[in-house]
């Protein structure tokens, strides 16, 4: 009986949270799978159409600029993930090891973290930036200091160069949470751990090896789930540092979320009768289905990886 | 091997300038294979003793010996200690086993038995000068050593000094001038310390060191080069076969045990033994001694709390330390576990003969298990000796307090030439104290010292009987007792104690003590 009641009140707790998902989360999450399937969909009129198919899926598997935006996107997840996460965990060890100046030095590594992305996205285009017409504008910081003429991130710029200046930008931006994180974790492990370490006679590294990841791999898990989630859905790193002011972004540089952002922007059919908004929730449910594959992976390999 | 301790000292120094001397002049030898438990009061320095002995924490001041080497300046790892921790610190993602494989892999014990076996192979070579040159080896290493150890002694004088002058306030020009000749001092310190080092190595090395050393090697060289050679084909024959990829080294060892030269035939074995085999039967060695071995594969989270003590023992003892060392190590137990472990721990200590410092706050587990102890207060010794002596003769009121339980009964009294009285009633007499009065002194006693008598000097006013067990005992009051209760064992036959009737008692002498009450020094 107790416990009846106990249930009608946590029921009553959620039934706000529930309510506001089911309008926010679910409805919009649904509509848009059914979207996706009725490639007629008339944006303006909210009208399904007549055609409930998979047209919607072959046309964006057709377009070359889905698939090169699905490269993009996956570049940066494979990329910056793993790179941001071993940079972070290196960096938040060496912060954890020295005693003076680490509330300064955290700080300093927590900066990009409170600063607006795309504002520091549209520094970083300035700073790779490089004048079209010679002798116009002067070269950006990194020319400048090189004592180069490259086109990094300008309509100009080459495959590999504006994807490595986003990366260098999305590596940069993650790091912060990451190290705070880090840093969490390693205040975390008990102390006893390292000396136990230090009278087993275990060399440094071991003591990285063995102990403190193994210990902090809780954390890391966490860190790379999340993370990875995060660069699935990139798009403003892309917009603001190789985009330009003013104009829509240059189509060979979108990511999975650019495609979509510019197809629902976009009423009425195509020339294969399906409706550009089809396409784009296609696509956001191709992202979706994409991304939680990968998470279900993830939580796999962790099960098995860390420990306890 | 036998501990020494000399003079040790450890202050912590705070941010704000508080001073906690947490040992104090630390003087004690602990004898080869020995039980000695340190114990006190919490705060009292006993795990602070401890960690020094360990290495995790260095002293301000004084020596800490191994035997006769000095182990001051060396790290843990270098000193061969085995430390079981109060909440045991097992790794807890690794498993029993490899939890207690861990230190051994951190060992390298296969470049140590290469490096053994060569030094006997020059030693069967070149008998008369591998000898010479070894004998200088160890030689320069301990003075190395020592004056490693006399630079340390005087960079901590430099800063205590330091300390000090930042203290005095006097003006900013003077500061600067004592600051500048004290670190040129310290660095003139530094260049005689070198420039004597260099002259007392000279004095050991022998006049030929470098020719010696090139005739040991190149001897040996003789003898290896050929079989090398041989080694080489081989291996080049073995490799062509897939048969032997696996598991090489011992198909070429089997292969090469036949036609190694006999001098070298040690160093060769040394570097084709498996030594994770090896070690994983030593660890399975180490966990049968301590009755783990049927938990191997388990994690410590799995393990109970006796179990997880003992896999944190044999990990320390798994790398064959020359001490053992145990930060209170049945704290974390329930009574009844903690009653087995503690014979466990002294059955494991007596079977390999270890030379084991414990630290306790608890009196009755000091007691019971150790070959000496150790009581300390204040961060320093209070007294040390053999437990049942240091009970039946404390040396001062601290001491009486804190071994046995029920806890000494203190009466306040008085001294009058030689007669310790309470309430103007002789209650005890000692030729020790013959010609001596003090207005105010303690007589402990202890709860098994009374005994039942119609002409006792000592009238007690019994409350209740207490019984836990097979203990009986009397909770009696005493207008001149120190607390408001005063506990007496009684033997069976005293069982006639009616409540709100008092009762005589006589004292026994052997278990009476008297105190001076400001000092706490014991008289008689």
């Amino acid at each position: 009986m107790l416990d009846h009641k106990r249930d009608l009140k946590a029921w009553l707790y959620l039934i706000l949270p529930l309510f506001l998902l089911t309008i926010f989360t679910f409805y919009p999450l649904i509509k848009t799978f059914l979207i996706s399937l009725f490639s007629e969909y008339n944006a303006l009129t909210d009208d399904f159409g007549r055609y409930f198919d998979f047209y919607a899926y072959t046309a964006i598997f057709n377009d070359r600029f889905f698939t090169n935006a699905l490269t993009n996107t996956l570049v940066i997840v494979f990329v910056s993930v793993p790179v941001s996460t071993v940079l972070a965990l290196l960096i938040a060890v060496s912060l954890n090891s020295i005693k003076p100046l680490q509330k300064i030095f955290q700080t300093i590594f927590f900066i990009p973290y409170v600063t607006n992305a795309l504002a520091i996205g549209m520094v970083f285009n300035v700073m790779f930036s490089h004048p079209l017409v010679g002798g116009v504008a002067a070269e950006g910081l990194i020319n400048t200091l090189f004592q180069t003429a490259i086109d990094w991130v300008g309509p100009t710029a080459t495959v590999e160069r504006w994807r490595t200046v986003v990366l260098i930008y999305t590596i940069w931006s993650a790091l912060p949470f990451k190290i705070l994180v880090f840093i969490g974790g390693l205040q975390n492990i008990s102390k006893q751990y390292y000396d136990a370490a230090k009278i087993d006679a275990a060399p440094k590294w071991k003591v990285m090896t063995r102990i403190t990841i193994p210990l902090l791999s809780p954390i890391i898990s966490y860190i790379l789930i999340t993370s990875f989630i995060g660069s699935f859905k990139a798009y403003e790193s892309v917009l603001s540092v190789v985009g330009t002011v003013g104009r829509s972004l240059d189509r060979n540089r979108w990511t999975a979320v650019a495609y979509v952002y510019d197809k629902i922007g976009i009423s009425g059919l195509d020339i294969n009768n399906v409706s550009y908004y089809s396409r784009g929730a296609a696509a956001a449910v191709v992202l979706f289905f994409i991304i939680m594959i990968f998470t279900f992976l993830n939580l796999y390999i962790s099960k098995k990886t860390v420990h306890y | 091997m036998e501990v020494r301790l000399e003079n040790l000292t450890k202050v912590f120094e705070s941010k704000n300038a508080a001073r906690t001397i947490a040992v104090n002049q630390f003087n004690f030898t602990i004898p080869d294979g020995k039980l000695v438990g340190l114990l006190g009061p919490s705060g009292c320095g006993k795990s602070t003793t401890l960690y020094m002995i360990s290495g995790l924490l260095y002293p301000t001041h004084g020596r800490i010996f191994f035997g006769d080497e000095d182990v001051t300046e060396l790290s843990p790892e270098q000193r061969g200690i085995g430390l079981v921790f109060q909440n045991y610190a097992l790794y807890p993602h690794m498993t029993v086993k490899k939890n207690i494989l861990f230190p051994l892999e951190n060992m390298n014990l296969k470049k140590k038995a290469i490096e053994d076996a060569i030094k006997s192979a020059h030693l069967s070579i070149l008998p008369k000068e591998a000898k010479s040159y070894y004998q200088f080896v160890k030689e320069s290493t301990s003075l190395k050593n020592k004056y490693k150890r006399l630079e340390s002694e005087a960079k901590a004088v430099y800063q205590s000094k330091i300390i000090d002058l930042s203290k005095i306030k006097q003006n900013q020009e003077k500061n600067t001038k004592s600051l500048a000749s004290l670190r040129q001092s310290f660095q003139e310190q530094l260049k005689q310390f070198k420039l004597s080092f260099e002259k007392e190595l000279q004095k050991i090395s022998p006049e030929n060191l470098q020719t010696m050393v090139s005739k040991i090697n190149h001897a040996y060289a003789l003898i290896e080069k050929p079989y090398q050679q041989q080694k080489q084909k081989l291996m080049l024959k073995l490799l062509l076969n897939p048969i032997h990829w696996l598991n090489f080294n011992s198909h070429l060892w089997n292969a090469l045990k036949t036609m190694v030269p006999e001098t070298i035939k040690a160093v060769e074995e040394a570097r084709y033994k498996d030594y994770r085999k090896l070690m994983n039967d030593e660890a399975i060695a180490m966990a049968k001694l301590v009755g783990i071995e049927d938990q191997l594969h388990k994690k410590p989270a799995q393990l109970s709390g006796g179990q997880q003590q003992r896999v944190a023992i044999a990990r320390a003892l798994v790398k064959k330390p020359k001490v053992l060392l145990l930060d209170e190590p049945l704290s974390n137990l329930d009574a009844r576990l903690r009653l087995q472990t503690r014979e466990e721990i002294k059955r494991i200590q007596k079977e390999i003969g270890i030379t084991t410092v414990f630290v306790t706050h608890d009196q009755e587990e000091a007691m019971s298990i150790s070959d000496e102890i150790v009581l300390m207060n204040f961060g320093a010794e209070q007294q040390k000796g053999n437990p049942q002596d240091v009970y039946n003769q404390p040396a001062n009121l601290f001491v009486a307090k804190f071994l046995g339980t029920p806890q000494l009964n203190l009466y306040q009294g008085s001294l009058k030439s030689g007669k310790v009285m309470i309430q103007d009633q002789v209650v005890f007499e000692a030729s020790a104290l013959k010609n001596k009065t003090m207005d105010e002194v303690l007589i402990g006693v202890r709860p098994e010292g009374y005994e039942m008598d119609e002409k006792g000097t000592l009238t007690l006013q019994p409350q209740f009987i207490e019984m836990i067990g097979r203990d009986v005992s009397l909770v009696a009051s005493h207008p001149q007792a120190q607390t408001p209760s005063i506990r007496i064992i009684l033997n069976s036959d005293d069982f006639a104690v009616k409540p709100n009737q008092s009762i005589k008692v006589k004292l026994k002498p052997h278990k009476t003590f008297i105190f001076e009450k400001s000092t706490g020094r014991r008289l008689a």
